[in-house]
């Protein structure tokens, strides 16, 4: 099996769970970290300490690391609003590309990314959750008729505990919309839209939406959205209300709802990708005894490098990326006009 | 000895008449029988056939809507008709001084709740609307949760109720005409948009629907709505109905409250479970007592002139939500509450 090499470009956020996935598959091997020369000290100690733990190098140069031969694929995972040109440039020098969502922050990024990973015939894919075990059996139940067509569908995808959880080093990455590119409809909306996506087949033509900022300063302070609702409306007359966010719900079991309802012709289905869970109530308080960030970034990342071996398109590329940050856009539309904003149709160039 | 006089005032009875005997009516035949401050003396309906058999069984009497409005001894008139005759016999009852009990949804326009609000007031009669979820344990737990501070400040409700696919009735039930009913954002949609109001504790401000055909598209109406509520402190509710059940006997609801200290929620069933072709039943309250507890009230509020805990405000507010849901939905677009036909600010 030939040894794949990747580069790290941007280790904060998620970077850690991906990079454990990757390191932890045969024939895949950790050669360098990488980012720009101008990023906040903070952030370079980061990447740092990435590198020490792996014993590779930290380049302070992007495209010097790019040009390495024994890179094969690269994970970015920057500041949301650095993904594209992260990405672009890595599609420019040939090489694969892993991205942590949002993959862009607007679809004009998302229209040069596209042209980049076109142009170099490489593969790309961004973290979704649509490997998930029970959206899995989901999509199995709906192929096979169980509730006849999926016409009104509910998903919640709500985060809950506190802020400074530790899911990010600074939460400035999640409400600074220089960082962000927005609020948690930025950070977690395109999760629920790409499995409404995933579950009918069908594309979202019309976006409401309501939010506010609830429950946390930091949201306050910039300005963006801690939670929301989102209704869509999809091609063949589908209807779907999503509400997306983050609560300070403390003690939470499973760390956040994300629950669907999936009503069809025929039948409903209840989906609870928490469910079936092993609950343990102790000290500290009731948690949940299996991680279901792992179970669903597993798979994923096995996904992206076997499709990378075997030359073929992962289940999301970036044409699925672009469609999802359009509804993203819209969302935020609607926020800002209090109606109902269309998305446009337009294909990537 | 005991005081005559009190004796008087404690043990006179509340006397009502319920005009309309069908399924509704009937429930609250069955439910007086444990309100002890009320008797029901008379029963009337368009079908005499349908009130005989309803006066016999509770041991009531016979009567017409002229005669029970002349009637002296009639206290208060329990209206659960088909909606589009709740203005006109509203009005005959409280222009005959009588306190109405007028089951949901109290009108089909602000115009004539306008109007039986005005002579509610004018006769200085009561006017309570049937909104009996409130009074059911599931909501009533809710309330505390959110007035308590168990979960601090509300800020969203999602409300879903997914029943069978048939309406009880097919073609001839006029809960499926939208000229007799309202549609199902009136008929069924009040019951969400009452708890989210009066959980979230605000005006509703802007209202945006969507509909689908899930199981019977040959119906007038959809079977399936998403009803969205911004209220006037921000807060967000999600009401939803879906009628897709294969089986008769099958049933989900839930109910999520979320406020800026926690959340509360339930849902029937709860199992997590896909609920297909065999259905799965909902578990009734062995022990609900919902719809006396509301006649109860209705009868203390006219004992006692008091305003009925759900309040007049209240009421405009959630039949306004009703029927911006409803402009929404033949819009396509979000509706500003105020712009409804008949509200103040239209």
């Amino acid at each position: 099996m030939k040894c794949l090499g990747l580069l790290l470009l941007g280790c904060v956020r998620h970077q850690r769970l991906y990079t454990e996935h990757f390191a932890s598959l045969p024939g895949v091997r950790i050669v360098a970290v990488a980012d720009e020369p101008d990023i906040p000290a903070w952030m370079h100690e980061v990447n740092q300490e990435f590198a020490d733990r792996y014993a590779v190098p930290y380049l302070r140069d992007v495209a010097a690391a790019l040009q390495r031969p024994d890179v094969a694929m690269v994970s970015v995972c920057s500041e949301p609003t650095r993904h594209a040109s992260l990405a672009t440039q890595a599609a420019h020098a040939g090489k694969h590309i892993w991205v942590d969502k949002p993959m862009v922050t607007t679809v004009a990024d998302a229209d040069t990314l596209i042209a980049a990973v076109d142009a170099a015939a490489v593969k790309l894919s961004y973290v979704h959750r649509l490997y998930s075990p029970a959206l899995q059996d989901a999509r199995r139940r709906l192929d096979r008729g169980e509730i006849g067509l999926p016409q009104a569908l509910h998903l919640s995808f709500v985060s809950t505990g506190s802020v400074t959880s530790g899911a990010v080093e600074d939460f400035q990455l999640v409400v600074d919309p220089g960082l962000s590119g927005g609020g948690e409809f930025m950070n977690f909306l395109g999760y629920p839209v790409d499995t409404v996506r995933y579950l009918t087949g069908q594309e979202v033509t019309r976006v409401y939406a309501s939010a506010g900022s609830y429950f946390f300063a930091p949201h306050r302070e910039h300005g963006v959205e801690d939670f929301g609702m989102v209704f869509l409306t999809l091609e063949k007359g589908i209807i779907a209300t999503i509400v997306v966010g983050r609560s300070p719900t403390p003690n939470h079991p499973t760390g956040g709802d994300y629950t669907l309802r999936l009503h069809g012709t025929a039948g409903t289905l209840i989906v609870d990708e928490n469910h079936p869970v092993v609950t343990i109530h102790a000290e500290p308080p009731a948690r949940s005894a299996h991680s279901l960030s792992e179970a669903i970034i597993a798979p994923l990342v096995e996904e992206f490098v076997a499709r990378v071996r075997e030359d073929r398109q992962p289940l999301r590329t970036m044409r699925d990326g672009r469609v999802v940050i359009g509804v993203i856009e819209a969302a935020y539309r609607s926020l800002a006009s209090g109606q109902v904003e269309p998305v446009p149709r337009s294909e990537a160039p | 000895m005991r005081n005559r006089r009190e004796k008087r005032v404690v043990s006179r009875l509340f006397n009502l008449a319920i005009i309309g005997c069908g399924d509704f009516g009937t429930r609250h035949a069955e439910a007086l029988c444990r309100v002890p401050t009320a008797r029901l003396v008379a029963v009337a309906d368009v079908n005499a056939k349908r009130a005989e058999r309803l006066a016999r069984s509770f041991g009531a009497g016979t009567t017409s809507v002229d005669a029970m409005c002349s009637r002296a001894d009639i206290d208060g008139v329990i209206l659960a008709t088909p909606t589009d005759t709740h203005h006109t016999l509203t009005l005959a009852a409280t222009n005959a001084g009588k306190h109405v009990l007028v089951e949901k949804p109290v009108a089909l326009s602000l115009r004539e709740l306008n109007e039986i609000q005005g002579a509610a007031a004018a006769a200085g009669t009561l006017l309570m609307v049937g909104q009996s979820l409130r009074f059911q344990k599931v909501p009533q737990a809710l309330h505390r949760a959110a007035r308590e501070g168990d979960v601090g400040q509300p800020v969203y409700f999602n409300w879903v109720s997914d029943s069978a696919r048939a309406w009880p009735g097919g073609w001839r039930a006029w809960q499926t005409q939208p000229a007799r009913s309202g549609g199902m954002a009136l008929h069924l949609g009040v019951h969400g948009i009452d708890l989210a109001l009066w959980l979230l504790d605000s005006a509703p401000e802007r209202v945006y629907a969507q509909g689908a055909n899930l199981a019977s598209p040959e119906l007038e109406v959809y079977d399936s709505l998403q009803i969205g509520i911004r209220c006037a402190n921000g807060s967000n509710a999600l009401i939803e109905l879906h009628l897709n059940l294969p089986a008769a006997n099958a049933s989900y609801q839930a109910a999520f409250l979320l406020g800026t200290r926690g959340q509360a929620q339930w849902a029937l069933p709860d199992d997590g479970l896909y609920i297909g072709r065999g259905g799965a039943r909902l578990l009734a309250d062995a022990d609900d007592r919902s719809l006396s507890d509301e006649l109860a009230h209705f009868v203390d509020c006219c004992q006692h002139r008091r305003e009925p805990s759900i309040s007049a405000t209240q009421v405009r507010w959630v039949l306004a939500t009703a029927l911006a849901a409803n402009l929404s939905l033949q819009s396509g677009e979000a509706i500003a509450v105020g712009d409804v036909p008949g509200s103040a600010g239209s």
